[in-house]
């Protein structure tokens, strides 16, 4: 076993021991399991009224129906064209051969001001219980009320990160 | 002006109000016909917009969209 000696003058001193997730058998709860992850770079805009899909989206197969699913949904850089718009982001859901239904708004009125300074980013965290051992996608879907909103512009990264959390 | 605003602004200029929503850019035909969703109607639930690769406005080619664009 690794010594660890702590410096309360100093911090801690000498080598961490190596630890893997096939160590943590006494947790009862709490174990992440999986992770999945995907991104994208283009632009992403849209002139619609009604919730539209992006490209940016995942898929994971919980390994147990109890397994919670941790979402998250971050960066980019929101943007208008032709005016003022208030763009909204949303989280849609497939379950194995299903079809996409809304999981969560994620951003909502974003509002994007014509001459003043408004980019804003997406932070969406949510914890989700597919119940399923079924492939789960997750999939961003946006639309506007006015003008063009750009979920995405100017070669931001905005992903999409999905990790299965063990009951 | 960068690209996409320069599509934004020529598909205006050929349909005024059109909705669709573009994954990527638009700089080729195959982008025209694979990247945009346009919307034709609305799903049951009164939100989700009912979409197709295929464009469904006559008013819009790709064609008359290059020109626009190159124009810009």
């Amino acid at each position: 076993m690794a010594l660890v000696k702590l410096n309360c003058t100093r911090g801690m001193t000498g080598n961490l021991p190596a630890l893997n997730g096939s160590a943590l058998t006494n947790l009862s709860a709490g174990k992440v399991l999986q992770v999945q992850s995907g991104y994208l770079h283009s632009d992403q805009s849209t002139s619609a009224t009604s919730d539209t899909a992006t490209s940016l989206e995942d898929q994971i197969t919980p390994s147990a129906t109890s397994s919670k699913i941790l979402v998250m949904v971050d960066g980019g850089r929101g943007s208008y064209g032709g005016g003022t718009c208030e763009g909204v982001i949303k989280i849609y859901r497939k379950i194995g051969s299903g079809s996409y239904s809304e999981l969560r708004v994620a951003h909502n009125d974003s509002v994007q001001e014509a001459g003043g300074y408004g980019k804003p980013t997406i932070a969406f965290t949510m914890l989700d219980s597919p119940n399923t051992t079924d492939a789960v996608d997750y999939k961003v879907y946006i639309k506007t009320n006015a003008n063009t909103f750009y979920f995405n512009s100017s070669g931001a990264q905005v992903s999409i990160v999905l990790m299965e959390i063990g009951a | 002006m960068s690209n996409i605003e320069k599509f934004w602004t020529a598909l205006f200029i050929l349909k005024d109000k059109v909705e669709c929503t573009v994954n990527g850019d638009v700089l080729t035909e195959d982008d025209f016909n694979n990247n945009i969703l346009w919307k034709t109607g609305i799903e049951a639930n009164g939100k989700t917009a009912i979409v197709t690769n295929t464009n469904p406005h006559s008013e819009i080619t790709w064609t008359k969209l290059k020109e626009e664009m190159d124009k810009l």
